[in-house]
């Protein structure tokens, strides 16, 4: 069962509704279309109305097929699908039954009759097919498309061969009338299918729901609204575009073929019906063949627009050639036979795959639309074949292929502009599942708007007047002032800040009284904020008021008066103010060096003097660039890191030269790297790309991440930077490399008991290593909203990330997507395979891989194997965990020890720590071997 | 005592830092530090200041919670932190070492010298 499943690509949780499918499209293209529509209807209509009636085969269904699927789209826009499938099985069923008894009757040789089952049996193969089509649309996400489209409908494809084989003899068995029981056991099929598919439906019962909540919102839905909603959409206007060249196609390659059918074999019925039975048969087994081996495989390896290529190239090819043998049957039944071959397998099932970019509910509508669409143009040419016909009795059949090779070749322009909405179609797909909170505006000048925010303002809600005055921030001041001053006695200290915050921004002297009397404010914050606030309105006159402030404990306060007296050049308390910031520097208190390195930020672009700044130079000699060398050496300081590397920003260009230093610095901690290469990303100068390209294959790949998300935010940007395509795609192959090695390793160490931390750690570490290599990806390919597909691929929403990976593969090159996708889609046989043949990388046995990871140079991996060799007690492994406890990481080191206890006995473990205990350079493996010693002596 | 590897499986297995990759766990696991009560012993008393999260390693728990009263008893591997979002927080719980535990006594885990530096872990 698994070799089957592996064969027809279908993965694990699939199988059900496949089955489903298959036996669906096997109803409803066998049973109904080929055994109703060219058994029953044809064999009753031909067979029992004279000649002159045989053009209404054509214009008839067209019009009924237009007027059905109008009626069937306003229907479907207030029932949901299954309802509306198995209602609609149903109903078709009881009218098939009905027909039946009518043949019973005096009336079965009448026109209305017989041509009223020639209808029946065109509406119904069309709604099955569409429904078919829907349903697949809805339980497969774009990737399962790929894989499974043309498979559920090679079951459609092998029924049309058995029937076409097995016709003949029903017909002697049971009769022609009663073909239409045939018809109507099929529908019943179809409708049993509905109902389990229904089952299968994403988010079943939620589903059920919102389409509730759509019939409420669509009930007043026109066609003309419906219409406007399918042409809104570049991808729909596309698909009718190729709807349309379709239909005309496959009408004229009918038309030629029923021409010269008519001439070779007039009077000889007997024949003709062997030949179409013959016809049939082959055109269906090539059909199965393309459909089980060719259309999946081409969908999935060259995407579905090298699919939607077979249909119109080889319409095109087998119109040349009618016209360069001068007609003929042979070339003429092969066009006619591109319908069959290809239109039913290759084509539909990538037409379809098309679809799902565009939202459910549009969706159904937009298919309903087109196949209408569709009949409408077939009725059309069917109307200017009656006309041309006695009109130009010279043109013949052959001259006919001379519009089908013009159609051909405007179905490959069309196509390239198709394949340009789809991409952005699949874009918006993935970006409309995240709200884009900044496109939300509010008129904050509209007079109502301001009534209803000023009375919120003077709300006792804490929360609601805090929104206000986030709103308000856009506002114009001068209305605002006067309710803003207000707030600066408000109980709450955050109103009170932001209010002062107002105030500066509206730089409003007139409120000086109140705000220097909140210098006395009990809240750190407050006093902080007024005092910006007063210096902003007052200047230097506020400094003798806020001079006393920088004696005080509180960082805030004493922060703010520091980088108000620093910042008046010629004030006489900035050599006080620059002494006080050294001390701050240098505190104990990690919130008072947190408070100076923000004051550092804060004096970025001000003039200060030179005492001032030998001051703050810390006798380093930085020519003058004493606050960003500063700053860049407080990255080293884990409390005031990221207060320091907002600082840096602030400095831009003046800091970067000191920042690429301290990155090239391969002493530097990994975390003042990443914290550079993240400060680098917001300077977003060519300068500050250099340094991160000049990094950008760093043996840490936890840095490597940090630069490859800043260069992919320059990208995003819009800032521009040389780096060359050759070295970009270096990178991806290296990280490829080392993604499918991960996976290889997760594979020989899987573990069945819970004790997974080496496990765990490969998985975070695969899911680290696609990310880095999305941005690089993210970097080649800017402009495509590629961070959006990144944060889909992290969710777990399946549909979701299925349109994110179906992004990538219509974006990146074949050679990349052959290597970057069975990494995110691929069932891990496959990635293994892929591992070997592409990469050279094989399994090994877990011992091996223990042992190898063990002795490697990552300290956390080898930490992670040596405890795993200890939980396992695997002494044959004792040599990886002795050459450990020699490492130069403490971590590695004292995990060796943590090993050993399980591995040594209590004589050797004691000689072990003993040694650990007077020679290792570490203090916590020192100290840990010290209290495991204490634990043996005592015991 | 636990060394560093070990204390990072006990991180990973509480659901606060569940989400965390084990690898991060590294500078919170070595920053640890492990504390013994006595059974009976409170640790968390209602109305103290936020200052520290606990990780109970060994043994069990009880809790009262103010409006709610007593809640069943926890063991190993869950936090309970006297350390909230702003420093002005107060428990509102009183935890302490209950008579049915171990005899070698509750051991937790507190992090407090960290968190104090670096806030951006729990606010993550």
């Amino acid at each position: 069962m698994r070799r089957v499943r592996s064969l027809l690509r279908i993965q694990p949780g699939e199988g059900v509704r496949v089955a489903l499918m298959l036996v669906y499209s096997a109803a409803a293209v066998g049973g109904v279309l080929t055994v109703g529509y060219g058994g029953v209807a044809e064999a009753l209509f031909l067979s029992r109305l004279p000649a002159s009636d045989v053009p209404f085969t054509l214009v008839l269904p067209s019009i009924a097929l237009v007027l059905t699927l109008l009626f069937y789209n306003r229907v479907a826009s207030w029932l949901w699908l299954p309802y509306l499938a198995v209602g609609s099985c149903v109903l078709l069923l009881a009218v098939g039954l009905a027909f039946r008894l009518l043949l019973n009757t005096g009336y079965a040789g009448s026109f209305p009759i017989l041509a009223a089952i020639f209808l029946y049996t065109e509406v119904a193969a069309s709604v099955m097919i569409l429904q078919f089509w829907t349903f697949a649309g809805q339980i497969f996400d774009p990737r399962q498309a790929r894989r499974l489209f043309g498979l559920i409908a090679a079951g459609g494809t092998l029924s049309t061969v058995l029937a076409g084989i097995f016709l003949a003899t029903l017909v002697r068995i049971i009769g022609v009338d009663n073909l239409i029981l045939v018809v109507a056991a099929s529908l019943a099929v179809c409708g049993m299918c509905c109902a389990i598919l229904a089952r299968h439906l994403p988010r079943f019962r939620g589903r059920r729901t919102a389409w509730r909540q759509v019939v409420a919102s669509s009930s007043r839905h026109s066609l003309r609204r419906d219409l406007a909603n399918v042409w809104r959409v570049p991808l729909l206007r596309a698909m009718a575009g190729l709807t349309i060249l379709v239909s005309l196609l496959i009408n004229i390659a009918a038309y030629q073929f029923f021409l010269v059918l008519q001439s070779t074999y007039a009077g000889r019925a007997g024949t003709l019906a062997v030949f179409l039975g013959q016809f049939a048969i082959w055109t269906g087994i090539a059909a199965l063949g393309l459909q089980l081996f060719v259309t999946s495989s081409v969908m999935t390896r060259f995407g579905i627009f090298a699919a939607q290529l077979f249909f119109p190239v080889a319409m095109g090819l087998t119109g040349g050639a009618i016209l360069l043998m001068g007609g003929g049957l042979g070339p003429t039944a092969l066009t006619r036979a591109c319908d069959a071959t290809f239109r039913r397998t290759t084509h539909e099932a990538s037409f379809n795959a098309l679809y799902l970019p565009v939202p459910a509910e549009l969706r159904q509508k937009a298919k309903a639309l087109l196949e209408a669409l569709y009949a409408i143009t077939f009725g059309l040419a069917g109307g200017v074949f009656l006309v041309m016909q006695p009109a130009a009795p010279g043109w013949t059949y052959q001259y006919w292929s001379v519009p089908v090779i013009l159609l051909a070749m405007g179905w490959l322009v069309l196509l390239f502009w198709t394949r340009r909405q789809y991409m952005l179609a699949v874009e918006q797909s993935v970006n409309a599942r995240r709200l884009d909170f900044e496109s939300l505006s509010l008129d904050i000048t509209d007079e109502t708007t301001v009534n209803v925010l000023v009375h919120a303002l003077h709300s006792a809600d804490e929360r609601q007047v805090v929104h206000v005055l986030h709103l308000s921030a856009e506002a114009p001041r001068s209305a605002w002032l006067p309710h803003v001053s207000i707030l600066l006695t408000h109980p709450s200290p955050q109103v009170r800040v932001m209010a002062l915050e107002y105030l500066r921004r509206a730089e409003a002297p007139m409120y000086s009284t109140e705000i220097s009397a909140l210098l006395q404010a009990p809240e750190d914050e407050v006093r902080a904020a007024a005092i910006d606030t007063l210096f902003a309105v007052a200047g230097p006159a506020a400094s003798t008021q806020v001079a006393p402030c920088l004696n005080v404990s509180a960082p805030r306060t004493v922060g703010a008066a520091v980088t108000a007296l620093l910042g008046d050049g010629n004030s006489q308390y900035a050599a006080t103010a620059a002494e006080r910031l050294a001390a701050m520097l240098r505190s104990d208190q990690p919130a008072m060096r947190r408070e100076g390195t923000r004051v550092l930020g804060r004096l970025a672009g001000r003039q200060l003097h030179r005492a001032v700044q030998s001051i703050l130079d810390d006798g380093e000699g930085t020519d003058g660039h004493a606050l960003p060398a500063r700053l860049v050496r407080l990255l080293r300081d884990k409390v005031t890191r990221s207060t320091a590397a907002d600082s840096l920003v602030q400095y831009g260009y003046q800091a970067v030269p000191f920042l690429a230093a301290s990155m090239c610095d391969s002493s530097s901690d990994r975390a003042v790297r990443v914290e550079i290469a993240k400060v680098l990303e917001h300077i977003g100068s060519a300068t500050a790309a250099a340094v991160l390209l000049d990094r950008l294959a760093d043996p840490d790949e936890v840095v490597r991440a940090a630069i490859y998300n800043a260069l992919s935010h320059f990208r995003r940007t819009g800032a521009d930077f040389l780096l060359y395509d050759a070295a970009l795609k270096a990178r991806i192959s290296a990280e490829l490399t080392d993604c499918y090695r991960l996976h290889v390793w997760r594979q020989d160490l899987r573990e069945p008991d819970d004790d997974a931390l080496l496990v765990d750690t490969l998985h975070d570490r695969i899911d680290r290593a696609v990310d880095r290599i999305l941005s690089l990806v993210e970097i080649q390919y800017p402009g495509h909203h590629l961070i959006r597909a990144r944060l889909a691929l992290a969710e777990g929403n399946e549909s979701v990330r299925g349109m994110a990976v179906e992004l990538l593969d219509s974006l990146v090159d074949r050679g990349t997507a052959e290597l970057l996708l069975p990494l995110l889609e691929a069932p891990i046989e496959r990635i293994l395979s892929i591992a070997s043949r592409h990469f050279g990388i094989v399994n090994r046995s877990a011992s091996d891989r223990l042992a190898e990871l063990a002795q490697g140079s990552d300290p956390w991996l080898r930490s992670c194997a040596i405890a795993r060799i200890g939980a396992l007690g695997d002494s044959r492994l004792m040599a990886s965990v002795t050459a450990a406890l020699e490492a130069d990481d403490p971590l590695v080191c004292e995990t060796a020890i943590t090993a050993c206890r399980k591995l040594l006995d209590s004589v050797q473990l004691t000689a072990v720590l003993r040694q650990h205990v007077s020679v290792s350079g570490f203090a916590t493996v020192r100290r840990y071997a010290q209290a495991l010693l204490l634990d043996i002596e005592a015991s | 005592m636990l060394s560093t590897i070990e204390r990072i499986l006990l991180l990973r297995s509480a659901d606060i830092f569940g989400a965390i990759a084990a690898e991060d766990l590294t500078p919170l696991a070595v920053v640890a530090e492990e504390v013994r009560f006595s059974a009976g012993e409170k640790f968390i008393r209602r109305g103290e200041f936020g200052d520290c999260l606990y990780v109970v390693v060994n043994g069990e728990v009880g809790v009262l919670v103010d409006g709610v009263g007593e809640v069943p008893s926890v063991v190993r591997a869950v936090c309970w932190a006297r350390w909230r979002f702003s420093p002005t927080d107060r428990a509102v719980w009183t935890a302490w070492q209950t008579p049915s535990c171990l005899p070698s006594g509750l051991t937790v885990m507190i992090f407090w010298s960290y968190l104090q530096n670096d806030h951006r872990l729990l606010s993550g």
